[in-house]
């Protein structure tokens, strides 16, 4: 009695699977009956192969996870190549000298070269000059609106005044008191003994809360790319979903 | 003989993996509607946004790439239908390498949407290299690093950019990315052209972002998609006018479900860890 049903059973699912590949063949010969149809389900088809090469590394590495890696690199590789060249090159360079005449953008150009001379051991001194230039304008710039972005402006708004009247006035009090309490933590001139100690513990349970909001957002950030893929795979791909 | 703290402790991560698999996958299929609370980072973007006179000119960096879409892409895309809705003029561009392609898509698609005329309504300016010199040489002239628009057309023989020379001409910026390039933003467009900047960051970056909040060097945060999400959820009454999906909005939704999952993993992780190390099982298996 048992093998009976097992029998129907076994051959209905196979039924059922039979029916089931039947659908999907006739899913796929319907998206190549249209052409532009084809032309997002081949291209989706072939995103969903390097979608699921990328997951099959949880399961172990494999060869379809390094062919799919491989290939990542190397179309980004040869993309940024020809993007710059396209967006740099010959736009700055070529089209200012060649079309425009512009013949002193010759002086970046040799710059630029000047960086090479860093793979010859004999002349690598010349490769200091173009960096002198690169690192002098850079620092120039960058030093102090960098000091005043992130180091001014934050000490700023660490000091606004406190009060225990109003919520903004206790926040900007608890503000006050955490940021002293985790500078002291890392103040290591004094033993972190009897006040300065118990502030210091105070002062780990502060970076403590902080690294805990950026764990809860970092776990977020990864659970929302693989919802990202699913939403592709399922969405664009099965179209089982809207 | 393993007990069931052993057992726990030493189970295959490759379970934990199809569970937060699966965990992802069933509220696709079977979906529950959770409510989504906008936090008022968010409000003060859509706020500006909704205020600003129609015609406005407002710049969307679109600074991200393939690997943050599933993040900000939901998030531009809630922007720019917002930006549209408005009747602002966009200009948009972007400074990562790989982004070009992803922010020409979307541009188009949401321009077609609403109906927008290219040149007139919006501008798509591409993407050029070394971000600190672009971000510095527009607060001159946008035409000093973009002498021509994506498709090579030269600013000056674009309707809407004649009127739009620098960071001066425009309302905002509202810039997604997150990482390097948000700081660049920060320090060149904002802290040296004192220009008003909003920022759309991926989740990872979002927690370092909110002190540029506090210190009011930027007006708004989306953080995540939680952000987008929440964005979406006040721009709903439109995603329903238009028959949108709300992207972000059904990926919070089962966020959540990944997130409770995570949340018991790690409970019974530290149950299993601390009953291992009391002292009556360290007797028992002595």
């Amino acid at each position: 009695m048992n093998k009976v049903l097992d029998t129907i059973i076994s051959k209905l699912y196979i039924a059922e699977l039979f029916n089931y590949l039947n659908n999907c063949i006739d899913i796929v010969i319907g998206a190549f009956n249209t052409e532009a149809l084809s032309m997002e389900f081949v291209w989706n088809t072939i995103a969903a192969f390097f979608t699921i090469a990328i997951f099959s590394f949880l399961i172990k590495d494999n060869t379809l996870y390094k062919i799919a890696e491989s290939i990542v690199v190397g179309i980004a590789a040869g993309y940024f190549t020809i993007l710059l060249l396209w967006t740099s090159f010959k736009p700055k360079f070529w089209d200012m000298i060649v079309v425009e005449g512009k013949w002193w953008y010759v002086i970046p150009g040799i710059l630029g070269l000047l960086m090479y001379f860093r793979f010859n051991r004999k002349l690598n001194w010349l490769a200091r000059y173009p960096l002198a230039l690169y690192i002098g304008i850079g620092s120039g710039i960058a030093i102090p609106l960098m000091l005043q972005t992130f180091v001014i402006k934050q000490f700023k708004a660490t000091m606004l005044p406190g009060n225990l009247h109003s919520w903004e006035g206790v926040n900007n009090t608890l503000i006050v008191i955490m940021v002293l309490a985790g500078l002291i933590y890392f103040f290591f001139s004094v033993p972190h003994k009897g006040i300065v100690g118990k502030t210091a513990t105070f002062g780990i349970w502060v970076i403590m809360i902080g690294f805990g909001a950026s764990f809860g957002y970092t776990v977020m950030a990864r659970v929302s790319l693989l919802i990202g893929r699913i939403q592709f795979l399922l969405g664009n791909w099965l179209k089982l979903i809207e | 003989m393993m007990n069931i703290w052993d057992k726990l402790l030493n189970l295959d991560r490759r379970f934990i993996y199809l569970a937060v698999f699966l965990a992802a996958i069933i509220p696709f299929l079977f979906p529950v509607g959770l409510e989504i609370n906008p936090t008022q980072e968010v409000i003060s973007i859509y706020n500006f946004i909704e205020e600003l006179p129609e015609g406005t000119a407002i710049l969307l960096a679109a600074d991200y790439d393939p690997q943050t879409e599933a993040e900000n892409g939901p998030q531009a895309r809630a922007l720019l239908r917002h930006m549209f809705k408005r009747n602002l003029k966009v200009i948009i561009m972007t400074l990562s390498q790989d982004g070009a392609a992803l922010a020409e898509m979307l541009t188009k698609s949401i321009a077609e949407e609403y109906e927008k005329e290219y040149g007139v309504d919006y501008t798509y300016l591409g993407y050029k290299p070394y971000p600190s010199i672009i971000i510095l040489s527009i607060g001159q002239d946008f035409r000093i690093s973009y002498p021509a628009d994506f498709y090579d057309t030269k600013l000056n023989d674009i309707p809407m950019m004649r009127e739009i020379k620098n960071y001066n001409d425009l309302a905002a910026i509202i810039q997604i990315g997150g990482g390097n390039v948000s700081n660049m933003w920060l320090t060149y467009a904002q802290e040296r052209y004192k220009v008003k900047l909003a920022l759309a960051v991926t989740a990872v970056s979002g927690p370092q972002y909110y002190a540029f909040l506090q210190s009011k060097q930027i007006f708004g945060l989306i953080g995540g998609l939680k952000g987008a999400a929440e964005y979406e959820t006040l721009l709903e009454s439109e995603y329903d006018r238009l028959h949108l999906h709300k992207k972000a909005i059904q990926g919070m939704n089962v966020q959540n479900f990944v997130h409770i999952l995570i949340i018991a993993l790690t409970i019974i992780g530290n149950i299993a860890f601390f009953m291992k190390r009391h002292p009556k099982h360290m007797k028992t298996k002595g």
